[in-house]
């Protein structure tokens, strides 16, 4: 590993926002950052700092969510804020009603599983919540994943995408569980990653991984397709070269070039050859 | 299917975790350090980070 490489481990790991976590129900502890009430009556109309649809309300009790209802409509409000995570499902008689209040309601089927609640909350407040999974079911029926995202959206992953792992271990999707603050998804003894799972099925994730590899990959191909931007020249930009040649070099297709090739790449980016790999 | 390291008691004690991944079947072999919410994931042929620490949204 470079030290640049080694710097950025020290510097790197998660930025934090601000998170907007209302916790309702009976907690022993309250985590930094969290605004907690027993109950829902005594939350607020108007919740101070973010607009109200960025908060977040984890409800840790069933029978909160029927105070909640009963509550919201004795008070003739909305409820005040975006999103509502129930660590309990509530009663299924009652999860329309509670769409009603909320823009997204997780957590209402009986097989859903969450992360730690400290953990899932410190998830929420990270700059790359988006990256990680806070909870989700497996769906024997369907045979599918829904796996909620720090962000609260949810993405369905086909079980056959988990294939058993090298030495034959199967995922058992009777025993679905988080870890790691979401990077970590278990199905029994077998894991997969948060990344591996993105990487297949947000295209968006795979843009901002691939612009960010370029961005600090140091292959000689790295280098050239950094430094021929820094130059503001086209891939057909080296006659003799043909383009094809330039981004099969760019991509990796090939190590890297010598002799005569080399020459006109050096050249035309106006550096000696040996100076390309630094950039 | 990630292969755990066991570490010593006082680093598990401070959220340290190691597991390895060779055996996965989109990813190259890599190693995974994990410290509570912080994640490192270093390629072993590459010997590089496989994701920007901090994730791909790091520096969005």
């Amino acid at each position: 590993m470079t030290n640049r490489s080694a710097t950025r481990a020290r510097a790197g790991g998660s930025e934090r926002k601000s998170a907007s976590v209302l916790l309702v129900g009976k907690v022993t502890k309250v985590p930094p950052g969290v605004v907690a009430y027993r109950r829902f009556a005594d939350v607020p109309t108007v919740l101070p700092g973010k607009p109200q649809q960025h908060w977040v309300m984890i409800i840790s009790r069933r029978t909160s969510t029927d105070d909640l209802i009963r509550d919201s409509l004795l008070a003739r409000r909305v409820a005040p804020v975006g999103s509502l995570l129930t660590l309990d499902p509530p009663r299924p008689e009652s999860v329309p009603a509670l769409a009603g209040f909320f823009r997204r309601v997780l957590g209402a089927s009986a097989a859903h599983q969450w992360l730690p609640l400290e953990e899932l909350i410190s998830v929420l407040g990270l700059a790359d919540a988006a990256d990680r999974f806070i909870g989700g079911t497996a769906d024997a029926r369907s045979e599918t994943l829904a796996l909620v995202r720090g962000n609260l959206e949810t993405l369905v992953v086909p079980f056959e995408f988990l294939e058993p792992s090298g030495d034959k271990t199967r995922p058992d999707f009777s025993r679905l569980a988080f870890e790691d603050h979401g990077q970590t998804i278990v199905l029994g003894d077998y894991e997969a990653s948060a990344d591996g799972i993105l990487y297949e099925f947000d295209e968006g994730y795979r843009r901002r991984l691939r612009k960010e590899r370029q961005r600090t990959e140091r292959t000689f191909g790295a280098s050239l397709r950094r430094l021929r931007l820094q130059r503001g020249l086209n891939q057909r930009d080296f006659a003799p070269l043909a383009a094809k040649t330039i981004a099969r070099i760019e991509r990796g297709d090939v190590d890297r070039p010598h002799g005569k090739t080399l020459d006109v790449i050096a050249t035309r980016l106006g550096v000696n050859a040996k100076q390309i790999e630094s950039y | 299917m990630a292969d755990p390291i066991r570490l010593p008691r006082k680093l598990r004690e401070q959220g340290w975790k190691v597991k390895i991944y060779d055996n996965e079947r989109l990813e190259p072999p890599h190693i995974t350090l994990i410290c509570r919410e912080r994640v490192w994931r270093v390629g072993l042929r590459e010997r590089d980070f496989l994701v920007p620490p901090g994730g791909p949204l790091a520096r969005s």
